[in-house]
């Protein structure tokens, strides 16, 4: 089996977890829980009949005080960059995470996940950003989670 | 009619003159009305009080007023009592940060009053496992240094003089016995798990994770090193009686997963074998994908499962084996040295009733020594008959003789032997003539 290693990034409380546990374990919950260093999870794929894993790495939010170890962006195949929708920090904060995982995984593929998508109504919604490989999701109402996922999967396995 | 109409205009003089005080007299009448009605309503004096009760309450408790802190502290407890009756689980969500920050307040702030009250509870079970564990570790110890004929106890004292590690250090560091029942090699930049090793019945329950993980922790401890020193990183993590020993190398790291800390025997042994692994694989190291169904991941696996499986063969158990082994080799050789030493002394004392004998028999004090199956006679003799005595009692023994024999016993010999052979002779050459007056 081919297996690899997937970073998910962001800034703080953006819901990278709650995407991860919403992919995998198809949960939600309300209460926020930081994590502290590195979460991993696997999940396998299938794509054109063959079985794939993804190892994701779940990682600590970054905050000004406190940046992401850089041996962390080390031999990743693929990244998903999370913001919240509702904070604009967060989506500036973006650029900041894909130039440092592009200068370390060069031509490794990325998608952006736009969380929160259910805090913005309908009117906001159509005034959204059109970016390249982003996606408008929300754990809360599992919206897009999995094309998110499969998106990336497909763009590193059928590399 | 008159009457009438003088009321009237009294009445509309009064409404005149006290407009003012009838319309004050109203609003203090309706404030009148409502206020009866709220002081005869329990309902309404609650109403009313209750906006307010909370402001109260924290005054009187920020003047620390006795009488309702004593009132309070009545009921708080049945209060409390009641709650932990009813949901206790509510309760405890309600006191668990409450709690937390009071005990660390407490510990900060009366540190001896805390180690007071805490220490017979968990001085004594402290004590316990430090008392079991230091048992273990003297029992272990004890059994080292009972082995009296162990070899290792001399490699040990060498060792020791040799490193400049006193005895009891390594003594120490031999009690470990540290068993390797996991080995993975990891891609160090993914942290994804090239191949893996497991002792039968000791397999890492989702070993990828695992990987994963202890590659992540690795990374984390790293990068805060590289910020305080140069050139190192982490080789041994331990949790409980758990140990990770990580050696790195290239593109890759192992890890050995023991029961205990590897001492320098083993991390050796751990380091030969994987330099031998990344010496052989390193291409492959190098270029891996991700992908563990790769040939060289299957031989790989292999190597590294007989590695662990040669352990066994080593193990603390087979350790006493080959010591045991050791053992009967060295009292086999303890018996022949002594047999060696019994027959030596024996020939000693033969040797020695000889001389006794020698010198009871001639008077002179001759030495016997021996070499190999001959003996060897040593010393000054006097008279030729000692000679011949010492002749006689040697018959039949294989000896050298080395006596110094007297010189004017020599020369009187000589003299005696030319004079025999003089007249020798004579007698030849007389014998001589007879035969020749005959023919």
């Amino acid at each position: 089996m081919i297996r690899k290693k997937i970073l998910l990034l962001g800034d703080f409380n953006v819901g990278k977890t709650s995407l991860i546990r919403r992919y995998i374990d198809k949960t939600f919950s309300e209460k926020y829980l930081t994590t502290i260093g590195v979460k991993i999870s696997k999940k396998e794929i299938e794509l054109n009949h063959e079985i794939y894993e993804m190892l994701i790495w779940d990682i600590e939010g970054a905050t000004p005080q406190k940046s992401i170890p850089q041996s962390y962006y080390n031999g990743a195949s693929g990244a998903i960059f999370v913001a919240d929708i509702s904070r604009s920090d967060t989506i500036e904060g973006l650029d900041a995470h894909i130039q440092t995982f592009n200068y370390l995984n060069p031509d490794r593929p990325y998608v952006i996940a736009y969380n929160k998508i259910d805090l913005l109504n309908e009117e906001q919604q159509k005034e959204l950003p059109n970016r390249h490989n982003a996606f408008f999701t929300s754990a809360k109402t599992d919206t897009q989670v999995e094309e998110l996922f499969t998106h990336l999967a497909q763009e590193i396995f059928n590399d | 009619m008159s009457d009438i109409s003088e009321k009237s205009e009294l009445e509309a003089l009064k409404a005149l003159l006290f407009e003012d005080e009838f319309q004050h007299l109203e609003k203090i009448t309706s404030k009148l009305q409502t206020l009866e009605t709220e002081t005869k309503s329990t309902d309404e004096i609650t109403q009313i009080v209750l906006k307010h009760f909370d402001d109260i309450l924290l005054k009187k408790l920020a003047q620390k007023e006795s009488k309702t802190i004593e009132v309070l502290s009545q009921y708080l407890s049945k209060i409390i009592a009641k709650s932990a009756s009813g949901n206790k689980l509510e309760l405890s969500y309600a006191l668990q940060s409450t709690i937390a920050s009071v005990l660390s307040k407490e510990v900060e702030n009366n540190k001896e009053k805390m180690i007071d009250a805490l220490y017979p509870i968990l001085g004594g079970m402290i004590s316990r496992y430090v008392a079991q564990a230091i048992k273990e570790m003297m029992d272990s110890i004890n059994e080292k240094i009972e082995d009296g004929f162990s070899l290792n106890k001399y490699k040990r004292k060498v060792k020791a003089k040799v490193s400049g590690v006193s005895e009891t250090e390594l003594l120490l560091e031999e009690s470990s016995d540290a068993t390797i029942y996991s080995l993975f090699v990891i891609h160090k930049k993914s942290g994804l798990l090239i191949a893996e090793a497991n002792l039968e019945n000791k397999e890492i329950g989702d070993p990828h994770m695992v990987a994963s993980m202890a590659s992540a922790i690795k990374d984390f401890i790293n990068d805060w090193i590289q910020n305080h020193e140069e050139e190192s990183s982490v080789q041994l993590v331990s949790y409980g009686k758990e140990t990770l020993y990580i050696e790195s190398a290239g593109s890759v790291y192992i890890i050995a997963f023991l029961n205990a800390e590897p001492d320098y025997e083993q991390r050796s042994e751990i380091n030969t074998f994987f330099a031998h692994l990344v010496k052989r694989y390193s291409r492959f190291f190098q270029t891996f994908n991700g992908d563990d169904s790769a040939l060289e991941v299957k031989i790989l696996s292999q190597k590294m499962q007989a590695f662990i499986d040669a352990q066994r063969k080593t193990s603390p158990q087979t350790k006493k084996e080959k010591k045991s082994m050791a053992k009967y080799l060295v009292w086999l050789l303890a018996f022949g040295a002594l047999f060696y030493v019994y027959i030596q002394v024996e020939q000693y004392y033969a040797n020695y009733r000889l001389e006794q004998s020698l010198l009871q028999k001639t008077g002179a004090q001759i030495r016997v020594t021996q070499e190999e199956d001959t003996l060897q006679l040593w010393g000054e003799l006097s008279s030729m008959e000692q000679f011949y005595t010492i002749e006689r009692i040697m018959k039949g023994k294989k000896f050298i003789n080395r006596l110094e024999m007297p010189v004017e016993e020599i020369d009187h010999k000589i003299s005696t032997l030319q004079k025999e052979i003089e007249e020798l002779k004579v007698l030849y050459s007389e014998k001589k003539s007879i035969k020749g007056a005959l023919k």
